[in-house]
């Protein structure tokens, strides 16, 4: 009985380096600290009575940096004696400065003064207080030596003989990525993780600069960051998510450039996917249309809008000309405007070369379905955007919504039609197709129903964040936050918290996160932009919504192309070369990510302008 | 970088190294009349052939120790010596002020009068500790790397320029020939060639002893300034004043007449600890063909995020200099270097240059710590530095004066060194905080990354913590020593 009590303890003190450090702690200070106290009297080593109390407080102090240094220095390695050592003799000096110099006086009510004096008459304790540091670690390196205390080994031993949590992120948005982070902070402190993360770019795009890159302002380079350089430490699997088998815990994915499914299997599942485009079985569109949810997209309406002022300026053809020479966006919201004011500024700024098109010949008709134009901003200004653009020359059809689409034109709702070669489409989004196999709740929009915590009802180990996923407002019961970047890097933190909370048996925390602003970029240096309750507009927003996206980019490398592409932007006029690469037309089959055209009937249509700019 | 050699050798090395170091000691104790007390330890009266018996078997036995000591930690050449005069240092600690009056019976006082007088022993033993430590570096041949002559070349060109800054700052105090231990009356040129020449060739010997070092150029940094410390001890104070003088000036009193070549020498091996090791490195970029640094990031990157991190830590590490500022009434000193007089002009002041120098430590010491010890060990190395550079070097200049290095004056400054090493320390912890928060690069899963590991383990079986403990000795009890009042 008694023996295996002392095995319990010895098997105690393997484990808790805390615990051998402070009895090292305490020795040493008996010893040495003790005897060396003014109060006490240096003599006490030779005979004198030594008060109790001023012994307590000295072993307590001796114990507590003893236990401190333990638990913070571990070493790696049995043997290194004289590193260890050393570490506590000038953790020794140390005390000696903090101890005796700088708490002693304050406890007697005065002032330290670290003066020569002051140390001089300190010097006697300073030579204890390396005596016991020195003394800490010799018994630390013994301890050692017995095999006991190996904190950092014991630890990375128990750690290695844990099976890891496996983690499974499908994603690689600012949900998937931020979650992706969160974990690659967390895998030092708590515990084991493997995180693997599946996107089937191998970048984050920085969507909120996506139009920027669609109108020359931006290379498409300077807006996307690799998500192995963001988080070096995740599994990346360059592959497309076929299906999630939440009974069998895996998804089954084929990589991309080969046709063979691979099986991933998971403990947790977060589920981050983005949205696609979706047009609503409209007739046209998905042959006609234009998006701006991807780097090609952005590209190609580039490449597209340079084609037409190319193949206008030699076009006499009245009609022709002028529906060569006509840009419609539908989509009213952050996306949709931002757009057209960057095809505006983009067609403005290059005009100049083309002689034969005049100043006022390009039209710019925004077609949004309600009487205001970006409805998460207030309407003093939506309006102001409005008025802003307009004032530019750009045309706003509200109250109406696209029906149908052809090559060389685009028919509203109200059978008027609009003759241009250009359609911009932002105004729906979908879920991507990925989560109707799902056996889970969806709301009319497609997107996952989820717990306030993040969590999938019904679905064990599987979380859902950003776009695909309705998240309930714990503050506004009943409502649910907006699918934009904000709110999708903040829900990525929360689920790796949650993932990390549950895996170590505690609570997850529900998804708490009000929103700081929103900012609507307008071009020609002006902006709107709504932070924390207050208004701002005109070039002080536009400062604002530079700087804020500015510092929101991921990577300093990019940073740095940005800045230098703004600065460039500033001085020249943009760029007119057609770059090789994706076509010049809408994808035939354009469906959104996965560039399938999806047969499926899609779900209800969204209200427009709640895309994720 | 282990020898799995077996332990009772070593041990035995271990003596014999012990034993020669212990012949440099005899010297030095005979030269200054001590010999015959060592008697004192086994017999009632003093006696030079029992004295120099026991001297021998101490030093034996603590060359054993020694050997023992360090039987794990990476035997690099210059850990070993570096090693070594750490053990000095302790062993002055212990036995002429610990064990030497409890085995003759003498009251153990550890006081400063106790220090001082027998400040003698203490560079004594800083020379036996070093000596036993080069012997141990010997005696074990096998990885004893020879210094190339490239190596040898960038150490004196980084010696012969840290010898002019260091003979330059001598030079304005009127104080040159002090580097060369030369009389005061000493013609400029001569004492500038003096300099000159022991800049380059000891410059060399840091070559000899850094050899090829992996690790920042912040580490130099302390490598250098504490080698600068072993040059002061051995050659400033032994062998130059041996040649010239024919005589030891190992007093308190003396070497604190010799406190400004020990700063002009901190300086000096300071400067060549960074120069060689950027010269190393550009050596490397120029004539190499492999480049090692292909597992790291851009420079942009890695150096950006040095900088951002280092003004944050820069700002935690100022402070807690302010603390001690405050309470000692130093802000408005500060103000003084921009012509204000106001505590908040300062403070202002005070954490701007808190930030700049914080900035260059993160530049300097990039992922040179791996746990909170090294952490401290590095940021109030750093902070030591400072200390020498500052308040003694560029706020007098600053405030247009010339510097005026005394013992008595670093004794006065005493609270500013206290706040430079909390600011140190508060940096370096707050430094590798950062370090360990985003992208913590220990955690191996890539090779690349496993190696980086292996190299900074490293770094705890090299000599890192024997120079973090000798900055701490050096710093804390030397300006006490010599500059409190006999």
């Amino acid at each position: 009985m008694r023996r295996r009590r002392a095995g319990r303890l010895v098997t105690r003190l393997e484990r808790e380096p805390v615990l051998i450090g402070a009895l090292a702690g305490a020795a040493a200070a008996l010893v040495f600290l003790v005897p060396a106290t003014p109060m006490g009297g240096f003599d006490g080593l030779l005979g004198s009575p030594v008060d109790d109390a001023l012994l307590a407080v000295h072993l307590v102090i001796g114990a507590a940096v003893g236990a401190a240094y333990a638990r913070l220095i571990p070493l790696h390695r049995r043997g290194e004696h004289a590193s260890r050592i050393t570490l506590a003799l000038m953790a020794g000096l140390i005390l000696w400065v903090v101890g005796p110099l700088t708490i002693g006086p304050a406890l007697d009510g005065a002032a330290p003064t670290w003066s020569v004096e002051a140390a001089s008459r300190h010097f006697p304790s300073l030579i204890a207080h390396l005596m016991f540091g020195g003394g800490l670690g010799v018994l630390l390196a013994l301890a050692a030596r017995a095999g006991v205390g190996g904190g950092a080994e014991a630890r990375t031993a128990s750690r290695e003989s844990v099976q890891p949590v496996r983690v499974v992120i499908v994603g690689g948005g600012f949900a998937g990525l931020g979650a992706a982070q969160r974990f690659e902070e967390l895998n030092r402190r708590d515990v084991p993780l493997d995180v693997t993360l599946v996107s089937r770019s191998n970048f984050l795009l920085f969507t909120p600069m996506l139009a920027e890159v669609a109108s020359s302002g931006l290379d498409a380079q300077a807006i996307s960051a690799p998500i192995r350089v963001a988080c070096p430490h995740t599994r990346f699997r360059h592959a497309d998510v076929q299906a999630v088998d939440a009974d069998a815990k895996c998804i089954t994915a084929i990589p991309i450039g080969s046709n063979e499914t691979e099986e991933i299997a998971y403990d947790h599942l977060i589920v981050a996917v983005g949205s696609v485009p979706a047009y609503y079985g409209l007739p046209g569109l998905a042959e006609h249309a234009f998006t701006l949810k991807t780097l090609e997209d952005a590209a190609r309406l580039r490449n597209h809008v340079i084609t037409a002022l190319e193949t206008a300026e030699q076009q006499t053809d009245g009609p022709a000309r002028q529906a060569l020479l006509t840009f419609v966006v539908a989509g009213g919201g952050f996306a949709g405007t931002e757009a057209i004011a960057e095809l505006f500024d983009l067609v403005r700024s290059v005009r100049r070369y083309y002689p034969g098109i005049a100043r006022d010949e390009p039209r710019f008709v925004l077609v949004h379905s309600s009487d205001r134009i970006i409805p998460e901003l207030s309407r003093e200004l939506g309006d102001y955007a409005r008025e802003r653009l307009e004032r530019r020359g750009i045309e706003f059809v509200l109250g109406r919504r696209v029906a149908a689409a052809d090559a060389e034109s685009v028919t509203l709702d109200d059978d008027s039609r609009l003759p241009t070669r250009t359609l911009v489409w932002t105004a729906g989004n979908q879920p991507s197709p990925l989560l109707r196999g799902m056996p889970c709740e969806r709301n009319r929009r497609g997107q996952l129903v989820v717990e306030p915590t993040l969590q999938v009802p019904g679905m064990d180990g599987v979380w859902a964040l950003g776009d695909g996923a309705q998240v309930p407002d714990v503050h506004r019961p009943g409502a649910f936050h907006p699918p934009t970047a904000q709110h999708a890097i903040r829900q990525g933190k929360t689920v790796a918290n949650n993932v990390v909370s549950v895996a170590s048996g505690r609570a997850p925390k529900p998804f708490n996160y009000r929103a700081i602003g929103s900012l609507v970029a307008l071009g020609s240096r002006t902006a709107a932009a709504e932070v924390a309750g207050r208004k701002f507009s005109g070039f002080v927003a536009w400062v604002m919504w530079r700087t804020i996206y500015f510092t929101k980019l991921p990577g300093m490398d990019r940073k740095v192309r940005v800045a230098l592409d703004w600065a460039i932007d500033l001085l020249f006029p943009r760029d007119i070369v057609l770059l090789p690469g994706p076509s010049d037309t809408p994808e035939p089959s354009a469906g959104g990510r996965n560039g399938k055209a999806d047969p499926r009937p899609g779900p209800e249509p969204v209200a427009p302008g709640a895309s994720d700019a | 970088m282990i020898r799995s050699d077996r332990l009772g050798a070593w041990l035995l090395t271990g003596a014999v190294a012990g034993l020669v170091g212990g012949v440099v000691l005899a010297l030095a104790m005979l030269e200054l009349g001590m010999m015959a007390s060592m008697a004192l330890i086994v017999t009632a009266r003093e006696s030079l052939g029992v004295g120099l018996v026991v001297h021998f078997a101490l030093s034996a036995v603590f060359g054993v120790l020694f050997a023992a000591l360090v039987r794990n930690q990476a035997r690099r050449n210059d850990a070993l010596v570096f090693w070594g005069l750490a053990f000095g240092a302790v062993v002055w600690f212990l036995d002429p002020l610990t064990l030497y009056p409890l085995t003759s019976g003498q009251p153990v006082t550890w006081s400063l009068a106790a220090a001082q007088s027998s400040f003698d022993l203490l560079l004594g033993f800083l020379l036996f500790g070093a000596t036993t430590g080069l012997a141990l570096l010997i005696l074990s041949r096998p990885v004893v790397r020879r210094p190339s002559l490239t190596g040898l070349s960038l150490g004196a060109a980084a010696g012969l320029a840290a010898a002019a800054i260091a003979a330059g700052l001598l030079n304005d105090q009127g104080q040159t020939p002090t580097f060369a231990a030369l009389p005061a009356d000493t013609a400029g040129p001569a004492a500038w060639l003096a300099a000159l020449i022991i800049g380059a060739v000891a410059g060399a010997g840091f070559a000899a002893l850094a050899q090829r070092p992996s690790d920042s150029a912040g580490a130099g940094l302390v490598r250098g300034a504490m080698y600068g410390f072993l040059l002061w001890v051995v050659l400033r104070l032994t062998v130059l004043p041996l040649i010239l003088e024919g005589g030891l000036p190992w007093s308190a009193g003396a070497a604190a007449d010799a406190y400004p070549a020990l700063l002009a020498y901190l300086v000096f091996g300071g400067f060549l600890g960074v120069g060689y090791q950027w010269l190393r490195g550009l050596w490397r970029v120029l004539f190499d063909e492999v480049d090692s640094s292909d597992d790291e990031e851009g420079v942009g990157t890695r150096g950006l995020r040095a900088l951002g991190r280092g003004i944050a830590a820069g700002v935690v590490g100022g402070l807690l200099f302010t603390y001690v500022m405050m309470q000692v009434g130093a802000l408005r000193g500060v103000a003084g270097l921009m012509g204000g007089e106001s505590q908040i002009a300062g403070l202002v002041i005070h954490l701007v240059i808190a930030m700049l120098f914080g900035a260059a430590y993160g530049l300097l010491f990039r992922r040179q710590s791996y746990d909170a010890g090294s952490a401290v060990g590095w940021g109030v190395s750093y902070g030591f530095f400072l200390w020498i550079l500052g308040p003694q070097i560029l706020m007098p200049m600053l405030l247009g004066a010339t510097p005026a290095w005394s013992a008595a004056g670093a004794a006065s400054l005493t609270a500013s060194l206290v706040g430079h090493l909390a600011y140190g320390a508060g940096l370096g912890l707050t430094y590798h905080w950062f370090e360990t928060r985003h992208n913590p690069w220990w955690i191996a899963r890539r090779q690349a990354d496993e190696a980086r590991l292996q190299r900074r383990r490293e770094a705890l079986q090299s000599a890192a913590p024997a120079l973090w403990a000798l900055v701490l000795v050096v710093g804390l009890t030397l300006p006490v020593i010599l500059g409190a009042p006999a």
